[in-house]
């Protein structure tokens, strides 16, 4: 059996770019395999900083034979008057270069045509793989290209060298800017110059021997087991972020991982600044005390760090004592803007929002503060917290941007709200409002956690709402895949919060406040109804997203949705709308109920009965004479009706309460249907029914579309 | 000093710094203008950097007024520009078997410039002691061939160097500190940054500045054009750092000197173009690009 093997040498790729290159070269190469048949044992990739790699292991020396059928031209024209082979027939056997005696006939959909069967001899593979190799690498796609030296080709890195071995064969292939050999690199300083690869079986014990781990996983478990004998060693415990470990294996190329120290003094900053610090920009692992019984968040620092050299074992020392350096002079930095941050008032910082533009034509970071408060109260009120939390709700708007003008935020960005709740604290604002500060950015994504106070929700909402509200009415409405503001991921949060906390709030209401605030402060002229209405949809969307993500059945989801809060129509304005956790509420109740029988029935019943009021719409009677009705059924229809009727005709009643009249009006209307006709002679028996089957329609719609329901 | 010799060595002419303000090496026309069209070009110079907005009062171990870069120009980059420039840290005294140097991911754009490149910043032990970057366009126009740009932050090798924690603390030459000589102006330029300057007087400066640019571009000379590009930056970036300019209005400035190089890096290749590309060795390439260059032809 055999082996191929190709590295394409590169100065250092960007760390995050190297696996999903390798994984497109693996399937570049699995796609030729699979288009000429071509079997074999495994396919094996490798990847480095300054390197790609893909190993077929297991190949044949040359491709099975293979017998090919071929389409000719239709049995109609295949032969002359003279029943011998047409010119077409004869031409169709010498292009494909078969005997026209072995020309045959065959059905093909319906009609006759020529075909014929012909070996193809197996290529040899060496030959095959080279007329693929230049595709495989041009074919790569990269986030950025570049280009380097007078070359034309673009790249993700310039690429240095090439090996392309069969076996110990070299299988040419010449680029612009190189051409491929057997002659590869090994670790940049740990080994020098070219070396020599005798085999392509071999590539990964030739490269350790050159001091390079080209198998990914192998680098990331040294890396980690490294750490936990340091853990052991030391008694703490690190924390491995997954990505920050991704990104520190594809930055070494034979990791040894080493412990330093930093001064005790800098403890003293907040923990985020110290983590940020170190995992962000120095792509450092903190180290914290072990403590089994505290979560992440809850645990203690200790003054280290672990770094991943990309090296051996030697001069440990000066290394630790360089990266050490490093920190310490980040950390001095952040503490000199932690304490001079300290010395101004955040009414200071806020003021200094006033000269911040937000977006064009749309004010200032201050005067989006403004209306953060603002729709913030409105939202207070709507959820009806009392005067004192209306305090903190606008002192908590107030105060949710003001941390963005320090210094220690413009120079630690990530650290939005964290900061502004440390500096408030230390201004000994109320707890609430603290939290309050760091909680209104909540949720940032779809796994984030909600606000834990009340007061945090309205700045929270206000502030995704202004942000929607804004871009929207500059136009800036997301389409395909392009949302650089994240609105997507804004609006999924307004959704998140209103239906993971369960708030009784309308969105109309909502986006009405929104849009009406951003309109009179600066002065827009803004065609209100349209925007709103564009809000309304984008936020339907992910409302359909959330109930989705709960698992709820598509036709469910478009069954409450379609009542009336989801679309705005303008004949259905007298009803009070669903308000979306009404929705959320049914869907959650009617899943449980969806497969019973009686549901099912009790759909098929008030489908049948909104069908036949809307088709005979005119012929309902206005009210209902009593006296017409002589039918047992029918005064039986009215009677399970009764509740219905002596309802608040706008209110929604509640899952529950609404199972239970439909488990009670069912057998009656299905009994109605079997034994009594609808369409009598006489209108005002017909009215009459038609009016029972509009009432039951109307009152089912208000809390759920049926019709969308579809059974199995 | 050891990287003179050595890029000497290599066949890279020594030049001086600019005797214009800049904020980088790379604002230098030596870098700038030259990085544009086909003429090979290896240069390394020294350039004294003044960003307003890092001036610490001379108080702050790491960041300054005024640094000093010292800046590599290889055009067209060589295959082995790597290796050279690890050569360049051997020959700095810096073994990189004794360290740890990674080249980690680093885009580099500047938006006055209209120009952005991909490279590395190169880490010794973790710190950032270079910038590495192939220029991908300058002034809006493509960069063929490609040049390699090494900047290396002169304060912070030599801090490495000396093992010293305070830039502050670096001894210059035998027994005269850093500090003896930068400490003064490093307080005096901040403090008149962000205390004392002038900035109505500033925008005005700007205007002009602006002004008299654009009355040499449309004279066609390109390089008293840009001593005042270079003028309006470092106006740009005092005032900025003086905080005078909001977020809006610092786009459309930024955008004012964006156009400006941009017409300036065109005159500069169409300039070049009819003088024949002279910096070019072999000539018929270079006959070759007036012909592609030239319109109507």
């Amino acid at each position: 059996m055999n082996t191929y093997l190709l590295e394409i040498g590169l100065e250092e790729m960007p760390a995050q770019m190297i696996l999903p290159a390798v994984q497109q070269l693996k399937s570049l190469v699995q796609k030729t395999c699979e288009k000429h048949q071509l079997s074999f044992k495994e396919l094996r990739t490798f990847s480095s900083p300054r390197r790609l790699a893909v190993q077929i292991q297991g190949l044949p020396e040359k491709q099975e034979d293979r017998s090919v059928e071929l389409k000719g031209p239709p049995a109609a024209i295949a032969k002359d008057k003279d029943n011998n082979w047409s010119k077409a027939a004869l031409g169709f056997a010498s292009k494909n270069g078969v005997d026209p005696a072995d020309l045959e006939f065959r059905e093909y959909e319906g009609k006759d045509y020529l075909f014929v069967q012909r070996m193809e001899l197996g290529q040899a593979v060496p030959e095959l793989l080279q007329a693929q190799l230049e595709q495989w690498i041009l074919q790569l796609n990269f986030p950025k290209n570049m280009r380097w030296g007078s070359y034309r080709m673009r790249f993700i890195r310039p690429i240095r060298w090439i090996v392309s071995l069969w076996n110990n064969t070299v299988v040419p292939l010449k680029l612009e800017m190189v051409d491929a050999g057997n002659e590869t690199r090994g670790h940049r300083f740990l080994s020098s110059g070219k070396s020599l690869l005798k085999d392509a079986a071999d590539y990964q014990v030739q490269l350790e021997q050159l001091n390079v781990m080209p198998d990914y996983e192998k680098r990331r478990e040294s890396i980690v087991s490294q750490i936990r004998k340091l853990e052991q060693e030391f008694g703490f415990e690190v924390e491995l972020d997954e990505k920050l470990l991704q990104e520190v294996t594809n930055l070494v190329e034979w990791p040894t991982v080493l412990l330093g120290d930093f001064e005790e003094e800098f403890l003293e900053l907040p923990s985020e600044v110290l983590v940020t610090s170190m995992a962000v920009h120095q792509r450092y692992f903190p180290v914290f005390r072990k403590d089994e019984k505290l979560g992440a968040a809850a645990k203690t620092l200790l003054p280290h760090f672990i770094t991943v050299r990309n090296g051996d074992g030697k001069w440990l020392d000066t290394v630790r004592r360089g990266n050490a350096k490093v920190l310490r002079a980040r950390l001095s930095d952040a503490r000199f803007f932690y304490l001079d941050d300290q010395k101004k008032l955040l009414d200071e910082f806020r003021q200094k929002a006033d000269n911040v533009v937000f977006f064009q034509q749309r004010g200032t970071q201050g005067q989006r503060v403004q209306r953060i408060a603002d729709l913030s109260v409105f939202i207070a009120c709507k959820m009806k917290l009392n005067e004192s939390q209306q305090k903190h709700v606008r002192r908590i708007a107030e105060l949710s941007k003001f941390d963005l003008e320090t210094q220690l935020v413009q120079e630690f960005p990530e650290l939005q709200g964290l900061m502004g709740e440390n500096y408030a604290m230390l201004k000994n604002e109320d707890a609430v409002v603290c939290r309050g500060i760091r909680q209104h950015y909540y949720p940032r994504h779809a796994k984030d956690f909600l606000p834990e106070d009340e007061e945090s929700v309205p700045a929270a909402l206000a502030d995704k709402l202004d942000l929607l509200t804004t871009a929207f009415s500059l136009n800036m409405i997301p389409s395909g895949a392009a949302d650089p503001y994240a609105l997507r991921r804004t609006a999924q949060g307004i959704t998140q919060l209103i239906l993971g906390l369960r708030l009784p709030l309308d969105l109309r209401e909502l986006t009405s406040a929104a849009v009406r605030l951003l309109d009179d402060q600066q002065d827009l002229s803004l065609e209100r109804t349209k925007l709103q209405n564009d809000l309304l949809d984008f936020l339907h969307q992910r409302q359909r997203w959330f109930l989705q993500e709960r698992g709820i059945r598509y036709d469910l989801i478009d069954a409450v949705l379609k009542t009336p809060a989801g679309i705005q129509s303008p004949q259905e304005k007298t009803a009070t709308p669903a308000l979306a956790i009404e929705q959320l509420g049914f869907a959650e109740f009617l899943s449980e109920h969806l497969e019973t029988d009686m549901f099912k029935r009790s759909v098929e019943a008030i489908v049948r009965a909104g069908n036949i009021s809307s088709k005979y719409a005119d012929k309902i009677a206005d009210e209902l004479d009593e006296s017409a009705m002589e039918l047992t059924e029918e005064k039986n229809f009215l009677a399970a009706l009764k509740p219905i009727l002596n309802s608040d005709s706008q209110s929604l009643w509640s899952p529950d309460n609404y199972l239970q009249q439909l488990r009670k009006i069912e057998p009656v209307v299905t009994r109605f249907f079997e034994d009594v006709m609808v369409m009598d002679e006489d209108p005002i028996k017909c009215g009459n029914r038609l009016w029972l089957c509009l009432q039951l329609a109307q009152w089912s719609k208000r809390h759920l579309d049926l019709q969308s329901i579809v059974f199995a | 000093m050891q990287l003179n010799e050595y890029w000497h060595s290599l066949g890279c002419m020594l030049m001086n710094p600019y005797d214009v303000e800049t904020g980088a090496g790379t604002m230098n026309p030596m870098t700038t203008l030259r990085v544009i069209g086909p003429e090979e070009w290896n240069v390394a110079y020294v350039e004294p950097s003044r960003r307003p907005a890092d001036g610490r009062y001379g108080e702050n171990p790491n960041r300054l007024y005024q640094h000093h870069q010292y800046q590599v120009i290889l055009k067209p980059s060589p295959d082995n520009v790597e290796e050279l420039y690890l050569a360049s840290l051997v020959a700095l005294g810096i073994d990189p078997l004794q360290h740890d140097i990674r080249f980690v991911e680093d885009n580099w754009e500047a938006p006055t410039l209209g120009a952005w490149g991909l490279g590395w910043e190169i880490w010794l032990d973790g710190m950032e002691v270079t910038q590495f970057t192939y220029f991908q366009q300058v002034g809006g126009i493509a960069c063929q061939p490609v040049s390699a740009e090494l900047t290396y932050g002169i304060e912070r090798i030599a801090s490495y160097l000396q093992d010293v924690e305070d830039v502050f603390d670096l001894e210059y030459t035998k027994g005269v500190s850093y500090s003896s000589i930068f400490r003064q102006p490093e307080f005096e330029h901040s403090k008149y940054t962000f205390e004392v300057a002038d900035t109505e007087l500033m925008f005005r400066w700007f205007n002009d500045y602006e002004q008299e640019a654009g009355r040499a571009l449309a004279e066609k000379l390109v390089f008293p054009a840009y001593d005042y590009v270079l003028k309006c930056s470092h106006t740009f970036n005092q005032l900025d750092a003086a905080g005078a300019i909001s977020v809006s209005a610092r786009a459309a400035y930024i955008g004012r000197v964006r156009n400006l190089s941009q017409n300036i890096a065109k005159l500069f290749l169409e300039e070049r173009c009819k003088l024949g590309f002279p910096l070019m060795n072999d000539r018929d390439a270079a006959r070759k690009w007036v012909e592609e260059l030239t319109p109507d032809n």
